[in-house]
Formats: C-alpha cells, structure tokens, sequence
C-alpha cells in the first residue's frame, strides 16, 4: 500500500514538473512515466489518462493551498490583516514553487474545456473569504460579484506574471494585489492605507 | 481610518435581473451593429454574376463563424478543420486557399472579434461624440456585441487561453489595448495606487464575471452585467459611494430603457 502512494505520489510530481516545462499539450504519457521511472502499465493502474493525471496533480496542490490561506484565516484578526496574511503566504508559495505556479494558473485554465472549467471551480474555492469583507465594511449593498470581481482582479495580475515569466517578483506585488482584493469592499483610500502595511511587509523581507 | 458615509438605504436592485430582462432585450435588438462577422448568407452556387471579392469575402467569414461555433461547441484541441468545413458548408480547398491551418483560422477568428470590440470602445470616446459618461456606453456596447456573438464572446473569454501561445499573445495584447483606451476614463483617479495594475486588476474582476457567465451558457444576459461591471471598473479609481451611485444609475436607465 505504501509502495502504490509512493509511486502515484512519484507520478503525480513527474507530471506537475513535465507540464511546467514544456506545457500540457506537448506532454506524454511517455514521458511522464520516464521522469517519474516507472513503468507505462502502472501510470495506467492509478490513472485513466493524462486529464485523470492533471486533475489529480491540481486537486492536490489547490487543497494546499487552501488549507494555507485556512490557516490565516483561523486567527481573531480583522479582516484586512486576515487577507494580508494569507495573500503573502500565498504569493511566498507559488514564488518558492514555480512549477506549481505555471501549473495552476496558466495551465490548467489552457489545458481544454473540462480543465478550464475545473480551474474556474477551484478559483470560486477562494470566495469564502471574500464574504466576510461584506461583514466588515457594513454595507450589503455592494454588488453581489464583488467577490469574483476581487479574486478574478488578483488572478488577473498573478496570470500575467506567470506567463511573462516573473514568478519570483510575485511576493513583490503584495501591496497591488492586496488593494485588488481589498477594494471592491474598502474602497481605495482603506485600501490604500493596507497597501502601505503591506509594502512595509515587502520591505521587511530579503530581496530575491 | 474607517470613514464610510452614513448608510445608503438598501436597494437590492441586483436582484431583479431576471425579470426585467425581456423589456432590455427588446432593446438591445435594436442597436445596429456592422462588420463581417455578421450572419453570413450562403451565396448561389454555381455561374453567377457576384463578383469574385465578395464571393470570397462570404467564404472567410463563414469559415470564422463556423470556427468560433465549433470551438464554443467542443473546445479547441477537440476542434478539426473537417468539423469547421463541414459547419461552414465549404470545401477544405476553399479552407486551405484562405487559411494556412487550424490556428491560423482561429487566430483569424480572434482578430476579428478584438477588431469588432475595439472599433465599439473607439465609438464611445470618439471625440466627435462626447458623451456624459463613456465608461458606461463602452461597457454597455461591449455586452451587447457579445451577447449578439456568443460563440466569439466563448472564443474569446474561455478558448484563448485554452487554445496556443499564440491565441493567448493576441487575447493580452487585446487586453492591453482596452486598457490604453480604457485609461483616458481613468485619467482623473483618485488613488495613489500604480495606476497600470489597478487597470488590469479592474479588467480582470470584469473578465471574471463575464467569463463565469460565459462558461454557465448565460452570454445573452450579458448586459445585465453593466451596473456589477461599472462598479467594478470604477470602485478603484473613484470610491465605493461614487462607484454605487452611477451603477444604480446605469440599473435605473436599463430599467427605464434607455
């Protein structure tokens, strides 16, 4: 039992560093198998296909990082501060895992309809957290996508990143992004005044 | 630091979407709207008297319109030029005269429709043409073209970035290009934000309702998205109160018709 986790473990980490290099469309079941070293027949006893693969390699790491963003969600903090925090945190782990950034924002949204419509899922994961920021700006006449306008902002901005390949400058951007999330709720002088908390963040930390 | 005006009273004008909707759709079937993509009729076979240009005219423009039908349909890896062809009631001969390949035909398609939502944000900060508040109409216009163009609104909001590196460089620089012209209506901001991300983030929040409509099969109800899209465009840039009064304005207009 260990030995068949392992080795779905060792396909699953294959796939994600195949798919980063070369883009999904171009890689093969081949090789998958040949970076992860086994064999093509136990590729297909865990999986039914590269889709099936792909899927599984971006349920996993979407599950990390959501139980990430959990995780600074769970302290008494207001708000903003909440959404600070798990948003350096985010941007720090896609930052220090490369491969797993391509994959979750560039590839799985280009990786055909079903995959796409998967990304978009996993995004809408995210908007939870957003709902609070109703609660605390005290007005429940904004709009109901507020959400989706604030993490679709940030998506935005994070894409474009990764695909001109600055994946490293993203804990760079707290500040930016931070107002993006922040704004439809705070409005931009708020918004503005937590940027700046955020900048000193970004200032505290070791330059790349 | 909180500083919120006293509480607006409650008007949950988001709500009524749905049953307001077949009065505003009469009314966006009357915009008049121009350019190839239009629903190309198939011309008579055989000897006729139409000139060459326009017989050929008529072919890329149903091939375009039978591309983004069968992307919108099955994605765009799924897609083959059989499929396309076979849509477009041309032969691959006529295919390949005008395009070089499946992506060239795609890209094609692309190209169109950011000409066709270009030239629609262009009318709305025309010069010639001041209007009271351009960010609305160029909003309102952009639904309505692709509300009228579900398969090219699901070609360009969903396939690009599901398709090649190619269609995604045509869709960002599509992007790009609102964003300049966009920007002369967000010349007057009020924040100390880096202007050019606060632009992006801004299309981007807008993109992501428009897609998740898209996606859900809604693109003809996609005007009912301009109050939610002017708030989104403008909270940035001019405040909540500001951004909430001219999105009930914009509801209000859509209600009344105009």
């Amino acid at each position: 039992m260990r030995v068949a986790e392992s080795q779905r473990e060792r396909l699953l980490r294959a796939m994600v560093r195949e798919v980063a290099a070369r883009g999904y469309e171009s890689v093969s079941v081949s090789d998958i198998v040949n970076r992860a070293g086994v064999s093509r027949g136990a590729f297909y006893e865990e999986f039914a296909g590269k889709d099936e693969a792909l899927f599984e390699a971006y349920d996993a790491l979407l599950e990390t990082l959501i139980k990430r963003v959990q995780g600074s969600f769970s302290a008494g903090d207001p708000w903003p501060m909440k959404v600070r925090l798990a948003l350096k945190v985010l941007l720090r782990e896609l930052a220090a895992n490369p491969e797993i950034a391509r994959l979750a924002t560039v590839e799985i949204p280009s990786a055909g309809p079903l995959a796409h419509e998967r990304y978009r899922q996993g995004i809408e994961r995210f908007l939870p957290f957003f709902r609070q920021g109703r609660d605390y700006a005290g007005r429940d006449e904004l709009p109901p996508d507020a959400e989706l306008m604030a993490v679709g902002g940030a998506e935005a901005i994070v894409f474009d990143e990764v695909v001109a390949g600055r994946i490293s400058r993203l804990p760079q951007l707290l500040p930016d992004i931070l107002f993006t999330l922040l704004v439809p709720y705070l409005g931009p002088e708020e918004a503005v005044e937590q940027m700046r908390r955020a900048q000193d963040d970004v200032n505290a930390e070791p330059q790349p | 630091m909180r500083s919120h005006s006293p509480r607006a009273p409650v008007r949950h004008f988001w709500e009524r979407r749905s049953l307001q909707l077949p009065a505003f759709r009469g009314k966006i079937g009357e915009v008049k709207e121009r350019g190839p993509a239009e629903p190309a009729a198939r011309l008579p076979s055989g000897r006729h008297d139409i000139p060459h240009d326009v017989v050929i005219r008529s072919q890329r423009t149903r091939i375009l319109n039978a591309m983004a039908e069968v992307t919108a349909e099955n994605g765009y890896v799924a897609t083959t030029v059989g499929q396309v062809v076979a849509r477009a009631g041309v032969s691959s001969a006529t295919f390949y005269k005008l395009f070089h390949d499946k992506e060239d035909c795609f890209l094609a398609a692309v190209r169109e429709i950011i000409a066709r939502a270009t030239t629609v944000v262009g009318e709305a900060y025309s010069p010639q043409r001041r209007r009271p508040d351009p960010l609305r109409d160029v909003i309102r216009s952009l639904l309505v073209l692709f509300a009228k163009e579900p398969a090219y609104a699901n070609l360009l909001f969903l396939q690009c970035r599901a398709s090649t590196p190619r269609a995604l460089d045509l869709y960002l620089s599509g992007a790009r290009a609102m964003l300049s012209i966009l920007g002369s209506g967000w010349a007057d901001a009020v924040t100390e934000v880096s202007p050019g991300l606060a632009a992006r983030a801004a299309l981007g929040g807008a993109e992501a309702l428009v897609r998740a409509e898209i996606a859900e099969g809604r693109a003809e109800t996609l005007p009912d998205l301009l109050p939610q899209l002017l708030y989104c465009a403008l909270v940035p840039f001019r405040g909540i109160d500001e951004a909430l009064e001219r999105s009930l304005e914009a509801d209000a207009e859509t209600m009344a018709g105009g």
